[in-house]
């Protein structure tokens, strides 16, 4: 049980980790200096920080050996996927 | 064993029962350890300065006032940035502002940060203080903690009045006029210092230089003491207690959780989503900046304050207010502030939870509501007076709809606690006889008395003070100043006497100090 919660966290970070290298990517290719490239800007490092809080919750609940909740986790990727795709409507 | 073994056997012990850096295990292993090590046992960073939460913390409502000091955090650094390049002069203020927002890499982006930022910080103070109220947090021994918190409040308004004039905007020269007029209306003491500290005598240069000095240097000094004093009775006197009671919390939710990592990560998470959410609003929402002040162009526009004061300036606009003049609804407004100042020894009863305290609930939503009501009305209705029927009608209307909505939910709950075949919630039995609350409502009303006297003093002390500096010396200021300092010395020592009575009051001196319990003879 402890290793399958172990395994579904580790991939759980993997992702979010890997959300996080695509918005810091995006980030460093913006033009900052108009109003569209700054609201992108804003977008990518909302994405950014709400990855680093979802990985934050997840090493929580490994630490304290419990299940993670799964209405959190997926609000919290259904929020990285509206803040993506509101970068491209900008 | 002679006296100078037993002295040393004691400093030894005393020694002992102080942990110090030094006492803390440390095993060096490779470099990077050796050096952590170097810096812990310097600057004791594994020292445990900060006490463990109760599980029942772990509730972003207990936390609404760390988010604040993230908002906080959040306008210091977005602020610096901007200082940069923003000149606090009438000439070139509009200026700067509009070349950071033109220019300067993500210059928008830190004004629009900033700026719903520091609508948030509002925002979640005022959650966090009213959410104080609900629950009693101010009952003893926080009550301190609470008029700290209220100072604080107090301050953050303050930094809204003053940064919202530095871009020098039509929108906001006008906002800040309504504000200064206000001021001007206030009795002599007051108006005299007040209109000296964020006017000055140099015209528009010296009052943009004035707000600029205290948007960035007085008021985040005056906010990091009151935040320094506050965290430090939070952690003398801990987390407080849930609504219901410790006795009806389950041992589950009482078990205390270490401070770092499981509090720390769990704040880490709170801050990030709410920077997310402040980003993603700066994103969808980016500021534009209205124009330049001029005398020209502020006659198209009606002086209306920003959205956290349009309460006041609402209330000011009623009939009846226009009529009595600007003091009389200037007195009404700081009534309720000194009310909600001194909440603590207003409310003298022990009860915490909800479900027991209906009337404080409903004079809480009554609050909540009319100030949502006068803010969108004032919102509405730029310039207009409103006629003293429609404010009864419409205020009046709002204070019933919410009573009846408290009653009803009031009854609900009772009804529905009944139907689990759960006991009735037994009304709040007063904790002290008749003779004695009697007493402590006197004693709180003269407190409240004694305050207003002390900032009168306060307040002429300074304006004397001031105008013996610009004006030099003459009897009358002198006079002034000493009867303010006496007017003061007098207050301070009452309050000084009532807190002490409160505190015997409430029991905790009654038993050592006999004599000074005349008058206050317990049945």
């Amino acid at each position: 049980m402890t290793s399958n919660i172990g395994q579904v966290n580790i991939r759980l970070v993997g992702l979010f980790l890997a959300i996080q290298v695509i918005s810091l990517y995006f980030l460093w290719t913006l033009n900052t200096v108009n109003e569209i490239g700054e609201g992108r800007f804003a977008i990518f490092l909302a994405v950014d920080m709400v990855s680093f809080a979802m990985i934050s919750y997840v090493y929580r609940a490994y630490k304290n050996n419990e299940q993670l909740n799964k209405g959190l986790v997926f609000g919290g990727c259904c929020m990285i996927i509206v803040l993506f795709f509101a970068s491209f409507v900008l | 064993m002679t006296t100078t073994d037993v002295e040393e056997k004691k400093e030894d012990l005393d020694r002992k029962s102080i942990p110090t850096t030094e006492d803390l295990p440390k095993q060096p292993k490779g470099p990077v350890e050796q050096i952590a090590n170097w810096f812990d046992t310097r600057l004791g960073l594994s020292y445990p300065f900060l006490r463990d939460a109760p599980a029942y913390s772990i509730n972003p409502f207990y936390w609404l006032g760390a988010l604040t000091v993230v908002a906080f955090i959040i306008q210091g650094i977005t602020g610096t940035m901007m200082m940069l390049y923003y000149v606090p002069s009438p000439a070139q203020a509009y200026s700067s502002t509009l070349y950071i927002f033109q220019s300067v890499s993500y210059g928008r982006f830190l004004e629009t940060v900033h700026l719903y930022t520091a609508y948030a910080m509002i925002v979640l103070a005022f959650m966090h203080m009213m959410r104080g109220y609900f629950v009693s947090v101010y009952k003893k021994p926080r009550e301190a903690m609470w008029i700290v918190g209220m100072l604080m409040g107090f301050v953050t308004l303050g930094f809204g009045f003053t940064g919202y004039l530095l871009p020098w905007t039509v929108v906001s020269y006008s906002a800040t006029h309504v504000g200064v007029g206000m001021i001007s209306a206030l009795p002599q003491p007051f108006s005299r210092f007040l209109t000296f500290l964020i006017e000055g005598n140099s015209g528009d240069s010296g009052t943009l230089l004035r707000f600029y000095d205290l948007h960035v240097v007085v008021l985040p000094a005056v906010l990091l003491l009151l935040l320094l004093t506050k965290m430090y009775m939070l952690e003398a006197q801990g987390i407080s207690p849930p609504a219901g009671g410790l006795e009806s919390t389950p041992e589950k939710m009482k078990k205390l959780i270490p401070i770092f990592p499981d509090v720390t990560f769990y704040l880490v998470e709170l801050a990030a989503l709410f920077g997310s959410a402040m980003l993603l609003i700066s994103a969808v929402f980016p500021l534009t900046l209205p124009p330049q002040y001029s005398p020209a162009v502020a006659g198209q526009y009606i002086s209306q304050p920003d959205w956290y004061f349009l309460w006041v300036y609402q209330i000011l606009k009623l009939q009846v207010f226009e009529t009595a003049g600007l003091p009389v609804a200037l007195s009404v407004v700081t009534l309720i502030l000194i009310v909600l100042l001194l909440l603590p020894f207003i409310d003298r009863s022990e009860t915490r939870s909800i479900g027991k305290k209906m009337k404080f609930v409903t004079l809480g939503a009554i609050f909540v509501a009319e100030l949502a009501v006068l803010s969108v009305w004032g919102y509405l209705t730029p310039g207009h007076v409103i006629p003293n029927e429609q404010g009864g009608l419409v205020l009046g209307g709002t204070a019933l709809l919410v009573i009846l909505g408290t009653v009803v939910t009031y009854r609900i709950f009772a009804r529905a606690r009944k139907s689990l075949g759960m006991k009735a919630t037994p009304k709040a039995q007063p904790t002290t006889q008749p003779l004695t609350r009697s007493a402590s409502l006197w004693t709180a009303m003269s407190f409240v008395v004694l305050l207003g006297v002390a900032t009168f003093a306060i307040s002429g002390c300074i304006s004397s003070a001031v105008g013996l500096i610009v004006q030099g010396m003459s009897s009358s200021l002198i006079e002034t100043l000493v009867l303010s300092l006496a007017g003061l010395a007098v207050s301070v020592l009452g309050i000084v006497y009532f807190l002490y009575r409160l505190e015997l009051n409430s029991g905790t001196l009654k038993r050592r100090i006999k004599v000074f319990e005349i008058g206050w003879k317990d049945e």
